[in-house]
Formats: structure tokens, sequence, C-alpha cells
């Protein structure tokens, strides 16, 4: 077996056991409900609990079948590198938007993003992001009159 | 009949209800022809753009991306080997050949005769199903919705690629999902962690374009670079051979439409599975099989008209049900809603005019995409060569900027994230996105049908098992659940 199908194996088998984390929490939080407003919640979380179990056995199995169990699940954290990087980018995304409104936001991790991940000069990611800038400004504030989020920075002195 | 026909045709009969099928077919076809964006992208980042416009537009619209995005992701996979869409690398087995042999116009006309004709041969499946499910719906009953929509998530999880335990626990989470908010049996507000802002439960609409544009996106950026260098030469001389021999290969077209049509209403399977079995069905039923992959043009009729066959197949659960067939349809479900339109029994028996407005987009939205697509091939491979820095800001950013704008929120901002995040997850773990989006948009019927059954039952839970529709749908589950299962352990050891 090639070591992108261990890799991958072992990403199934953390995701599993993620997996199963969250549906207990949901079935302890379940429980919490009486009534009506509980019973369907309950079925569907221990239905998903019974299936996260079933789920980690087979991808166990199928993980021990590779031979290759010497790497350990810890290792899978080792590669996890780039998708960590995806996840950033998106928070930055976020963040910036939040507190500094649409306007700035977007200019700015746009531009960031283009200039450091697409390695291009400050120059061309500046005029994407303004240019980006331009065109969400034309089609949501002037075509369809929504109003951006201004930020929590900004937004208290308008 | 006669009025929701003339209905249909004024909502498309109007300079602005054209305008906007010819928009969606535009867009429909450049996001068809992006790896990596798709006609999930498309509808994800116009539904909350197409809520300032008039239902019927808003629909048409809509109409008009799904019916041109497989055929936009069919050009680039027949110049570039690099399929648009999942649901076209059927098409690049024998596609890309002929392009090399100097036939790409001619791969390119078979190609668009045939999305066009199986877009229109499901259509006309679709017209002659629905009047049986309008009969069915009115013997319906809450039990019997309830193990319809248990079906729908079945079926879904049963198509999944990643296997029907991961298929299951996804749209077992899509449920759980959708019990966030304020509960209308029991007037109690349930997982919302004390937030205000999730009393309303999670909205579909931040959740589909996070599940889908935003998860792309962040898998984009992992992977980097442009899409594609390479480009092959476009001769138009051929593209009229390619219509004709569509002609010519009639029973070939038919197949690939039956077969694309009929996967198309199974809920969840989707495009790639039609376009696949129709081009090893095409195959395997030819005189000569082992010629397929070497520029055949029969490997590229049966997989487009499957994949456009599929489109009208996957309306008729998503309109008569409100079960969404593939991730496309629910978006378009998504779309519906937003504009006041409540998909399942009540539109089939009370909106005809819409319904035969969609029918009429999505006909004429192949036929357009056809067209159009032909004449802007050599434009549409350019969009491959788009780097993904620039193309990650632009989908994001409108993203973010069309879920705020639905209910000026800044927090369906970060709902939209946090489902990117989770569907990066699940792309990252195999599991399959399209089941969380069915288990979500069921999850409210499933818990109102199952108390409703329970409320009107003297037996508890065995009301399931007293009512004839309900046992049918059970033995119809059993199947769905246990034939590929038994399929599968014929066929592995045959394959060993």
């Amino acid at each position: 077996m090639s070591e992108e199908a261990i890799q991958q194996g072992r990403a199934e088998l953390i995701g599993g056991f993620i997996c199963l984390g969250i549906a207990l929490a949901i079935f302890g939080f379940a429980n919490t409900y009486t009534g009506t407003a509980g019973l369907f919640p309950r079925l569907v979380s221990a239905f998903a609990v019974a299936l996260c179990l079933l789920d980690i056995a087979v991808s166990f199995l199928a993980y021990r079948r590779a031979g290759r169990d010497e790497h350990g699940l810890v290792a899978a954290f080792t590669n996890a590198r780039p998708h960590l990087q995806a996840v950033s980018w998106l928070a930055l995304f976020v963040a910036a938007i939040w507190v500094l409104g649409f306007h700035i936001g977007i200019v700015l991790s746009a531009a960031l993003f283009v200039t450091v991940k697409g390695r291009s000069s400050i120059v061309i990611g500046s005029l994407f992001a303004v240019c980006l800038w331009i065109v969400l400004y034309l089609v949501f504030e002037i075509a369809l009159g929504v109003r951006m989020y201004p930020g929590l920075v900004i937004g208290p002195l308008l | 009949m006669l009025e929701p026909l003339l209905t249909a045709i004024d909502t498309l009969a109007t300079v602005s209800g054209l305008v906007s099928l010819v928009a969606g077919v535009i867009i429909g076809l450049l996001f068809g022809a992006a790896p990596g964006l798709g006609g999930t992208t498309a509808l994800a980042i116009l539904l909350p753009l197409s809520i300032g416009m008039p239902s019927a537009d808003a629909i048409l619209l809509m109409g008009g991306v799904l019916g041109a995005t497989s055929f936009g992701g069919s050009v680039t996979a027949i110049l570039i080997n690099t399929p648009g869409t999942s649901s076209n690398a059927a098409t690049c087995f024998d596609g890309h050949p002929l392009a090399q042999q100097g036939k790409a116009g001619m791969a390119i006309g078979a190609a668009a005769a045939a999305s066009s004709l199986g877009g229109i041969i499901g259509v006309i499946a679709l017209i002659s199903i629905l009047p049986l499910a309008r009969a069915i719906i009115l013997a319906f009953g809450p039990p019997e919705f309830f193990l319809l929509a248990v079906l729908g998530l079945v079926a879904a999880a049963v198509a999944a690629q990643a296997g029907i335990i991961k298929g299951l626990i996804a749209a077992a989470f899509g449920v759980l999902i959708s019990f966030v908010g304020y509960d209308d049996i029991s007037g109690r507000t349930r997982f919302t962690g004390g937030i205000d802002h999730l009393w309303d439960g999670i909205q579909l609409v931040p959740a589909l374009i996070g599940l889908f544009a935003v998860a792309e996106m962040m898998r984009l950026s992992r992977v980097g670079g442009a899409i594609a260098h390479r480009i092959v030469e476009l001769r138009y001389a051929t593209t009229i051979d390619g219509i004709v021999s569509v002609v010519k290969h009639w029973p070939t077209l038919l197949k690939g439409s039956l077969i694309g049509t009929f996967i198309g209403i199974i809920p969840g399977v989707g495009g790639t599975v039609a376009s696949f079995v129709s081009y090893s069905v095409v195959s395997q039923t030819s005189r000569d099989p082992a010629s397929f992959g070497r520029g055949r043009i029969e490997g590229v009729i049966g997989p487009e008209a499957a994949n456009n066959a599929k489109d009208g197949g996957s309306l008729v659960p998503t309109l008569a049900f409100g079960i969404p067939g593939s991730a496309e349809t629910a978006l378009f479900l998504g779309a519906l809603i937003l504009h006041g339109l409540q998909p399942g029994p009540m539109l089939l028996l009370e909106h005809q005019g819409v319904i035969i407005a969609l029918i009429m987009a999505l006909t004429l939205s192949c036929i357009f995409a056809s067209l159009i697509g032909v004449a802007a091939a050599p434009l549409l491979v350019r969009l491959t060569q788009i780097d993904s820095s620039i193309l990650i800001p632009m989908v994001l950013s409108l993203s973010f900027v069309g879920v705020y704008s639905l209910q000026h929120s800044i927090e369906d901002v970060l709902v939209a994230a946090i489902f990117g995040v989770l569907g990066y997850f699940m792309l990252l773990v195999d599991f399959p996105r399209v089941s969380v989006v069915i288990g979500l948009v069921l999850g409210s019927l499933m818990e109102r049908s199952f108390h409703q059954s329970l409320m009107m039952s003297r037996s508890g839970g065995l009301i399931f098992l007293e009512r004839t529709p309900s046992l049918i749908l059970l033995v119809v589950i059993a199947l769905v659940l246990i034939v590929p299962l038994a399929v599968r352990s014929v066929w592995r050891p045959r394959q060993s």
C-alpha cells in the first residue's frame, strides 16, 4: 500500500475519533432535554455514536491491514501543516472582515494572500485587491443596495 | 394545465427572464470549465446575489447555471484532459484522445449535441414522472413522509463513494445540525449554547456556501498553482461532424440519457456515477469494446448525455418531495426556499406555473449552453490557467459578502467559515458533504413527521408497519441498503 493511502487511512481513523467525540457530546446534550424536545435528538445521536464506533472499527482494521502502524496516529499531525495553513488563511480573512469590515478587510487580506501565497509583488497584490473591492462595491452596494458591514473598529465611528 | 403553461411562458418571455437565463448559462459555463469551482460553487455564490431579484428571474438564473455547468466542464475535459467537474471525468477517456488526433472540434460538437439532447430527454422524463409523483404524494401521510426522508438519507449514504457507514454518519450529523434553534413542537430552544443568533437555527445558505464554496477554496489553497498549462488547438470545421455523429449514434444517446435520468432520481448519487455508468454500459455493449479509450465518439456521447439528463431526473425528488437529488439541487432547493417557494408536496400541487417555467428554463439552458459553449470554447479553456492565488480571494470575498447580504448579519459569515472548515475536514477524511446537506434539509421534516406519526398512532412505533405505503417504503429502504452490499460481495470475489 502506498504512503498516501496509509496517510489517508490514518486521517480517516482520527476523523472517526473526532466524530465519535462530537456525537457523544451531542448525545449528552440531548439527554438534558426532556419530553419531545429530547426524544428525536437522543435517537439520532445514539445512532450516530453507534455508526462512529463501527466506522472506527472498520478504519482501524483497514489501517492495520496496511501493515505500517509503526508510524503511529500522532504522526498524522506532522503532516498537518498545509491543512493548518489553509485554516489560518481562512481565519485571517474572517478576522479581518470582522474587525475592519468588508471594505478594508477584503482589500488587506486579498492583497496579503496574493503577495504571500501567490508570491506576486506588493504592487500587483494591491492592484488586484483594489480591483476586487471595486467589483464588490459596484455589485453589492451600488447594484443591490447592500450596505456592507463596516467592522468593529470603523463601525462605531460612523 | 393550460393556465400554468401560459404563466410559465409569460415568465420566460420577458427581457429580464431571458437575460437571467442567458446570464445563468454563461456563469454556469465559466464555473463548469474551471476545475475546482463547478456548479455547486456557482450556485452557492449566486444564492445570496439572487435575493434582490424577482423570484421568477432568480429561478431562471439558477436553472441556467444548473443546465450549463456540465457542458462547461466537458470542454476542458476534451481539450486539456482536465475535467471541469468530476462528472466530466468519463468524457476525458475518449474526448481527449480525439483532441490529440486533431478532432477536438468534432468531440466538442458531439458533446454539445449530446448534452443538449440528453438534457431535453431528461426534462421529458421529468414531465412524465411528475404527475405520477403527484398522485403518490396525495396517498402519503406523516409516517410515509418520515420514511421517505429516511429513504433519501439512506440512498444518499449508499451512493457515497466513501462507503455506507461514512455516508450515514454524515447524514446523521446533518440531521443533528438541523435541531439547532427553536423547536416548534416543544416550544424550546435546543443546542444554541446561549447564542441568540442560533435561535433561528443554522440557515441553509451560509451552511451550503461554507460546505462547498469555502471548503473548495481551502482545498485549492493547499494544492496551489494554476490548474493547467497545456492547450490543444481547436478547429471548428469538424464541429458539424460531431453534431451529425450524435444523430448517427442515436441509440448511444438514448442509452446515456435514460441511465442519467434514472441515476439522477436516486438522491445523492449525482453526475459522476451517471457518466461513469453510462460510459461503462456504452463501451461494454459496443461491438468493439477494446477500441474505447482511444478516441471513440460514442465514449463522448454516452457520458455527456447521461450527465445532462441527470439534472431532469434529480429534480423529481427535489420538487416532488423536497429531497435534493444532488449537491446542485440542494442549492437549488435553497434558492426556492429563499424566494418563498417551499419544495415538496404543496409546490407540486399549488405552483405548477413555477415548475413548468423551471422545466422550460432547463430545456432552453441546455440548448443555449451548447451554442454559447461551442463558440466560447477557446475562452473557457483559458480559465484553467488562472492562478489559484487570484481565484481564492475572489471566491471567498464574493461568498462572504453574499452571505452577509442575506440578513445583514456578520454572524452568518462566521457560520459560513465554520462550515467551510467542517467541509474541508470532511474532504480530508472522505466524508460525503452532500449527505450532511440532505440531512440538514430533511431534519425538521423527519422530526415533525416522526412526532405526528406517534401522535396519530394507537400502537406507538408500530404505525410504520401498519400502513401499506409505509411497508412498501420500508421494503425499498431495506433493498437500497442490502442490494449494493450483495452486489459488492458478489463482484469483489469475481474481480479478485
